[in-house]
């Protein structure tokens, strides 16, 4: 144990690889939060009125909404007046055509990071609208996309080129009062991405954002709502990591999903933001709300994410299953250590008959971290025949570290069958010596361990992210055990 | 709270009364019965914004009058068979005769005779200061009983309490000292007839090595709010388990937990629920790991029908010293229609890192096949109902070993539906 406890030390000492700060000069608001702040992030972005009215609606209740305290993290209190609300590239208002006219910086950013966008966009077939900060300054592919009928652009080129798809969509799943960082983020969000996959239409390739964090004091209120029509079909991904940062960072996200007749929308997202230093100094606060509506019959809304970063991670992507057949599901790795928190889950409403969702849930603590599952799966009165299965594993990493599980329940009709278990166990202290004694470094044996507990997960990946995620998941642990 | 306090004045009221009755009382007892009213008041009856309470509406208990306007009524109608005729007017009932080496006394008789053990471990172990239905309990209970089992003695008969319409009345006060090395069985019958609402609290004390198997059968009055706290405080390599039947009241809430206080303690908590109509019946269980090498199990059946409801809300907590704690936990129900609704939230919260801990949960319909299947063997409708009913918890009713009891509750199940065959 005591050789594994150094390991530990040795690599959890490890400072955050993706740490560091582009020199981009940027246009960024002075912090406070008033309604002249939304006003001005309307204006710069040339929103239409109805827009504006929306943000201010949102605005106000927001200023009458309380900070929720149910999550099991705990956290100084943020002050909203002292964040800056917008930050964009200077060179926003001509922005470039093409990858050349991308600022060379920006995409040294990129290459730092492992991402090259051009190589990623060119060899792996992917289209990156890449948001750098809170305006998008790069979107590859868009022709091809176009030509399937694809939309995929920042969610403000969007309101300018569909604003009746936006108007249409915009919080219709999370409607701007749902919650306290939800209001907060419909009033202020900087920018974010939009699809619509038209009826019938398969995407042909599979759609990236990569979020970067990069202006000081800058919160990042992002925006993605993804529409797919009948019998349509896309994978998202989603992607960031940010630059080491001495003061907490607010990141409040909304996405929103919106899944027609025999649609399917599978979301990934690989979060690896800036944990904080191994003290629990800084660190990224992730509060995000997800959110996916199966509206149509027999559609299907997916959600996969491997969360290793950040020092608050609060997030419960969740499926609504309106339309009968409807499919939700869940595949979720949450990785802690040293002193970051999560509190992550999902939620699934039956509402539709014949309504189906799976929960499968793999959480990782180490270190002096906690990690808390919380989830519900409602089954409401008219969805007859529904069916829910839901996995919570938490495996535990050295002997200060929390694992809790929150999982709520609520059945009302009799054919439903849910069915909920879960465990919570060391790493196997057996599987490591077996390991050993077959030639294997504890390091690797625990990177095997933990990528098989976990191997459920990252097989919904997608396999350009399934690649990645592995390795996140070695840079977050290896050594962290015992 | 300004609305609670005014809502709360008649429990002001009737709480100097409680004080003039009790005068005779050890300052002790008095300061914890006041500090106890004091949590009440500010802590008020819990209504459904109370995360403990979200499911469970008690807003018709918060003006007291089910509490202080009503008593249960004679019970002697509503009896168990197995412990019919022995309520009486004369307090708690203790059928049969208690067993050597035991001890069953009223609290006045227990402060007499030990009062130093009355004042360690009554109420110390029920935890008043966050629990409003305790801290009313506390404050207002006229008497208690007292079990002492003493040190070594393995009690070959269980000691019955029956709860109907004696003096105690709505505010049934237990608690049990298991000395080291002894061994002892309690069942506590709750009965009544008529609206009116029971809080009863009852406290466990085992010693090292103790061996305490406490059984909780409710089968109150369809109008009546049942509320009930079990609470134990385990020392080392002591065995505690506690069975808590419902079938009856109208709003049950069970809140049953332990702490393990010592290394090698096993805790099993087990439980069966069968409710119909409009009945509702919540079970909140906590088990406090608070030592390595401990065991803790827990096995909760529901059967619901009509428009029932059941709520279950497990909680395991490991602290950062329980290492090697293996916790198992279990909520299973069945919904017999389609009105029926539950609501369960088994909970694991884990500090330690050397352990194995698992919950599950199901719910979920009789096996439309298996019905199938007894029917075509001849084997009426109804009848098939109640064997794959029974077979659904028979499991849970394995776990009771006092045989009177079992048979009781098994065969209440066994003809839950009209037996004649269509």
């Amino acid at each position: 144990m005591s050789s594994a406890v150094e390991q530990i030390e040795g690599l959890t000492a490890q400072e955050y690889k993706y740490g560091f700060v582009t020199d981009i000069d940027q246009e960024t608001l002075p912090p406070g939060l008033t309604e002249d702040t939304v006003r001005f992030i309307s204006a710069k972005k040339e929103e239409p009125e109805w827009l504006l009215d929306w943000r201010l609606k949102a605005f106000r209740h927001w200023q009458g909404m309380t900070e929720p305290t149910w999550p099991n993290v705990s956290y100084p209190k943020i002050d909203y007046q002292s964040i800056s609300y917008y930050a964009a590239p200077k060179s926003a208002d001509d922005k470039p055509k093409s990858l050349d006219e991308v600022d060379p910086e920006l995409l040294a950013t990129y290459e730092k990071l492992g991402i090259p966008l051009e190589e990623r966009a060119v060899l792996a077939g992917v289209a990156v609208d890449a948001v750098f900060d809170s305006v998008s300054v790069a979107t590859t592919f868009r022709e091809k996309l176009a030509d399937a009928g694809v939309i995929f652009m920042s969610i403000s080129e969007a309101v300018r080129e569909h604003p009746e798809l936006v108007r249409k969509y915009l919080g219709s799943v999370v409607p701007p009062s749902d919650n306290f960082f939800a209001a907060l983020n419909s009033a202020v969000f900087s920018d974010g991405s939009f699809v619509f996959i038209p009826k019938g239409v398969t995407c042909p390739m599979e759609l990236s954002t990569y979020f970067r964090i990069n202006a000081m004091n800058t919160g990042q209120f992002e925006r993605t709502l993804i529409v797919a029509e009948d019998d349509s079909y896309v994978s998202y991904l989603e992607g960031c990591t940010a630059p080491m940062r001495d003061q907490n960072q607010l990141h409040a996200a909304v996405v929103e999903l919106v899944a027609l007749e025999n649609a399917r929308i599978k979301y990934s997202t690989v979060q690896n933001w800036y944990p904080g230093d191994k003290d629990g100094n800084g660190g990224i606060y992730n509060f995000v709300t997800k959110r996916g509506a199966c509206r149509g019959k027999r559609s299907k809304i997916s959600w996969t994410q491997v969360e290793t970063g950040s020092a608050i991670t609060w997030k419960y992507p969740s499926c609504i299953l309106i339309g009968d057949g409807s499919v939700g599901e869940f595949y979720s790795v949450a990785v802690t250590n040293n002193h970051q928190q999560a509190d992550t889950g999902t939620k699934m409403i039956h509402i539709g008959k014949d309504t189906t969702s799976t929960i499968v849930s793999k959480g990782i603590s180490a270190g002096v971290s906690n990690n808390s599952y919380r989830g519900l799966v409602k089954i409401m009165p008219k969805a007859e025949g529904a069916r829910n299965f839901s996995q919570c594993d938490s495996m535990l990493m050295g002997d200060r570290c929390g694992a809790h599980t929150f999982p709520y329940l609520e059945v009302r009709n009799k054919t439903a069958q849910v069915e909920h278990e879960a465990t919570t166990s060391k790493i196997g202290e057996d599987q490591i010596f077996y390991l050993n004694q077959r030639g294997i470094e504890t390091e690797d044996a625990v990177s095997m361990i933990v990528n098989g507990f976990c191997k459920e997960v990252f097989r919904e990946l997608p396999m350009e992210f399934a690649v990645e995620a592995q390795k996140l998941l070695g840079v977050s642990l290896e050594g962290s055990v015992g | 709270m300004p609305a609670i306090a005014d809502r709360a004045d008649v429990y002001l009221e009737r709480f100097n009364d409680a004080l003039a009755r009790a005068a005779a009382e050890p300052t002790w007892l008095l300061e914890r019965r006041k500090r106890a009213m004091e949590r009440f008041l500010q802590l008020g009856v819990p209504s459904l914004k109370h995360e403990e309470y979200k499911y469970t509406d008690l807003s018709a208990l918060a003006d007291g009058q089910l509490l202080f306007a009503t008593r249960p009524g004679s019970a002697e109608a509503a009896l168990p068979s197995y412990v019919a005729g022995g309520a009486s007017d004369a307090g708690p009932q203790v059928l049969g005769r208690v067993p050597q080496g035991a001890r069953v006394q009223s609290l006045a008789e227990a402060l007499r005779a030990e009062p130093d053990l009355v004042q360690r471990h009554l109420a110390t172990i029920a935890d008043y200061e966050d629990h409003a239905l305790c801290a009313v309990n506390t404050a207002f209970f006229s008497d208690a009983v007292v079990i002492q089992a003493e040190r070594g003695a393995v009690l070959d008969e269980p000691i019955q309490l029956v709860f109907g319409d004696g003096p105690q009345g709505s505010l049934p006060r237990v608690l049990i000292v298991a000395g080291r090395n002894s061994s002892v069985q309690v069942v506590e019958t709750y009965a009544g007839s008529g609206a009116y609402w029971r809080n009863a609290v009852t406290e466990i004390h085992a010693e090292e090595n103790a061996r305490v198997d406490h059984y909780r059968a409710q089968v109150e009055s369809l109008d009546a709010y049942h509320t009930g706290r079990l609470q134990a405080s385990q020392q080392r390599d002591s065995y505690v388990s506690s069975f808590s039947i419902s079938f009856g009241a109208a709003v049950a809430r069970n809140d049953i937990g332990t702490r393990l206080n010592g290394s090698g303690c096993e805790c099993s908590l087990d439980g069966l629920y069968a409710v119909r109509g409009d009945q509702l019946v919540d079970h909140h269980t906590s088990i406090d790991h608070a030592m390595p090498h401990c065991n803790s199990h827990q096995l909760y059946k529901g059967v619901l029908d009509d428009r029932a409801r059941g709520v279950f809300n497990g909680k395991i907590f490991v602290r950062p010293d329980a290492q090697k704690t293996d916790a198992v936990q279990s909520n299973k129900n069945l919904l017999l229609s389609d009105q029926s609704e539950v609501n369960t939230k088994p909970q694991l919260e884990i500090d330690a890192n050397d352990v194995r801990c698992t919950h599950g949960a199901t719910i979920g319909q009789l096996d439309s096949e298996a019905a199938f299947y007894l029917q075509s063997r001849g084997i009426g409708a109804n009848r098939a109902r109640n064997l794959l009913t029974y077979a659904f918890a028979a499991d849970a009713l394995e776990r009771i070993k006092v045989a009177q009891l079992k048979e009781h509750f098994e065969s209440l199940l066994l003809n839950r539906f009209a037996s004649q065959e269509s």
